[in-house]
């Protein structure tokens, strides 16, 4: 089965080349264009896309808004990998934070691109772990939302912790199935319960989370 | 006792000291030099002599305030300051004097340089009693030491009986603790020098402040015009980079395709380049103190063959008879044209531009066509930072500006700069 994809960036050649890129993979299908954020609310509402590869900056309603809306849609809701023109930002990190599963920088090569969008599609594991984890040290606060964090990492068993902290070094399902020496279904069944008891979207916001808590500190891992 | 004397094996003391001791003569030839000069020429301005002998009277003591500043600096070793109006500068004679009269630093001077004169004579004669003094305190002490007999010198030297007053045991150490105490003396008299020639010689505080205002404005600018380059520059390269990526991914699946992002890439990257042109442009303009003019319509051959390497085929008309500018008018009609191309680069993919420049009895007027397809075109997107650029520039002049789709295609940019 195909992945269905939609493009949402304000800039028409760009969307050609993503769109020519995406579309000579054969499992990859781009279904729809937005040329601004309240459009590819609309057609991914419309289409439920897999995945919505989202620019930032954009006119009327910007990435970060339409991110927010897009995954408001719970567990059907479609995955959004972040488009970024310049450095890792903290747009970036916002993007991350209201709900997107990755993020690129525009200027990555068409084989990374493809790469980013299937690894975010199956959603068992980060995307590139290591800038990932640096971009949520980096700009995590912990603020307002760490004691209502903190209460639903409570609820936790020790195995869910244990995944969780796996989650948060970004090992993929596969790797913390072989580190705990369970079975990958086991493991990902493990990560499914740790997403839905820490009320996140995806992986991505439950690292966020595992910060902003207090539960995994900067540096540790 | 050895630190006690040790100011006296210290350079910096000599120095302190030859500067003291050019105290008197300076002083002394700076009045002369000064009232004579300033009265005679007082005195002509009636028969209008006067008043070049003023202005090189004034000239004059400005370039003696910054030999002053050099003798502060090299025999007292202090930083002081050029003043921020110099002799030397741009602008008529006229333009140039008003700046000196207006400036405070130029009064500051001349009270600087008359003062010297009292001041002088002050510290001669304070150094020249010191020194006599213990010369002679410790003559007489070793004298009585070695038993000599003064009395004959004394009858010469001393018509007051001065050293007759005093007890010859104590002569000696008496001396001795003067010539200790001179090089205080001298770094006090230095030290008060310093002060009052920093603040006489130097850029007053508010002016030191205003340059500085100047320079932080001067930054923010470049900053700005970084940023713009930046974003402008950064978004047109990233498009070219994902165009290329999907060219070569798709080069041998869709070729039309790939032929498409090649056309792109071209047109991206001379938008690039006219960006970056344009910005280096701002900057080189912000450095200012170049010595060459500012670009003026004689540069207008050199615009045409830059603008020829970024592609775009530009022709320059010039009708009516050719007269001088002023450097004003004519940088900024330079600019405009600059602007206009640079937008044509941009917004019409380099089509052919006509430049029209005609001198006419009553005016200026200059005429940038390109025979781009404007119909596709959003006026939006017309309506760029040159465009504004072009109107601000243009007001400044009373011109009017006429900026828009022409009816026989193409866009014009049309300025019409009355003489006055």
């Amino acid at each position: 089965m195909n992945l269905k994809l939609l493009l949402a960036d304000d800039d028409a050649m760009v969307r050609a080349g993503l769109r020519a890129v995406l579309n000579s993979e054969h499992d990859l299908e781009v279904i729809g264009e937005a040329a601004d954020g309240s459009d590819a609310v609309a057609l991914a509402a419309e289409l439920s896309p897999d995945v919505v590869v989202m620019d930032i900056r954009m006119p009327t309603m910007d990435g970060l808004a339409a991110t927010e809306q897009i995954v408001s849609g719970g567990d059907a809701a479609p995955r959004v990998l972040v488009l970024t023109t310049f450095e890792l930002d903290e747009y970036v990190f916002e993007a991350l934070r209201v709900g997107a599963s990755g993020f690129l920088l525009k200027r990555a090569s068409p084989e990374d691109l493809v790469e980013a969008v299937r690894v975010i599609a199956s959603g068992d594991s980060l995307l590139f772990p290591p800038v990932m984890r640096r971009l949520v040290a980096e700009y995590t606060a912990a603020g307002e939302q760490a004691d209502r964090l903190r209460s639903n990492i409570e609820f936790l068993t020790d195995r869910e912790r244990q995944v969780l902290r796996l989650v948060a070094r970004g090992k993929s399902n596969r790797e913390i199935a072989d580190e705990l020496f369970i079975g990958h279904e086991t493991a990902k069944s493990h990560v499914g319960s740790v997403l839905t008891k820490l009320g996140v979207h995806g992986r991505t916001q439950a690292v966020i989370a595992a910060y902003e808590s207090g539960f995994v500190r900067t540096g540790e891992g | 006792m050895r630190a006690f004397f040790a100011p006296w094996v210290s350079a910096r003391m000599y120095a302190q000291l030859a500067y003291l001791a050019l105290a008197f003569p300076l002083g002394l030839a700076y009045f002369v030099f000064l009232v004579t000069g300033i009265l005679v020429g007082v005195g002509l301005v009636v028969v209008g002599v006067g008043v070049p002998i003023l202005l090189g009277m004034l000239l004059s003591w400005r370039a003696l305030g910054g030999f002053e500043r050099l003798l502060q600096r090299r025999l007292l070793d202090v930083e002081i300051d050029e003043p921020l109006t110099p002799i030397r500068g741009e602008g008529s004679l006229w333009h140039r004097t008003k700046l000196l009269l207006t400036d405070a630093v130029t009064w500051r001077t001349l009270l600087w340089l008359l003062v010297r004169f009292p001041a002088g004579i002050f510290v001669f004669v304070v150094l020249v009693t010191f020194l006599a003094t213990s010369g002679a305190l410790i003559g007489l002490g070793v004298g009585a030491i070695l038993d000599l007999d003064f009395a004959e010198w004394a009858e010469v030297f001393d018509e007051n009986h001065f050293l007759d007053s005093i007890d010859e045991r104590f002569a000696l150490p008496a001396g001795l603790l003067l010539l200790a105490v001179q090089p205080h003396i001298v770094r006090g008299l230095a030290w008060i020098h310093v002060v009052v020639g920093t603040a006489l010689l130097g850029p007053s505080s508010s002016a030191r402040e205003q340059a500085l205002q100047a320079r932080t404005t001067v930054l923010e600018e470049r900053t700005k015009l970084a940023h713009e380059l930046h974003d402008a520059v950064g978004h047109t390269v990233t498009l070219m980079t994902v165009q290329a990526g999907a060219g070569r991914k798709v080069f041998d699946s869709d070729p039309d395709f790939a032929r498409g992002t090649l056309e792109t890439i071209e047109v991206s990257g001379r938008r690039a380049l006219a960006e970056l042109d344009h910005i280096l442009g701002l900057l080189r303009e912000g450095e200012g103190g170049g010595s060459a003019p500012p670009a003026g319509l004689d540069r207008l051959p050199d615009l045409v063959r830059e603008v020829g390497d970024a592609g775009l085929v530009a022709t320059l008309e010039v009708t009516g008879e050719r007269r001088p500018l002023s450097q004003g008018l004519d940088n900024s009609a330079y600019r405009i044209v600059q602007e206009a191309l640079t937008n044509v680069l941009k917004h019409a993919s380099a089509a052919p531009t006509t430049i029209r420049i005609d001198y006419q009895t009553d005016a200026l007027v200059i005429d940038v066509t390109d025979e781009g397809r404007s119909t596709d075109l959003a006026p939006a997107d017309r309506a760029g930072q040159g465009l504004i650029g072009i109107r601000e520039r243009a007001a400044v002049f009373g011109a009017d500006v006429d900026l828009g789709p022409r009816p026989e295609g193409g866009y014009g940019v049309r300025v019409r700069f009355p003489d006055r």
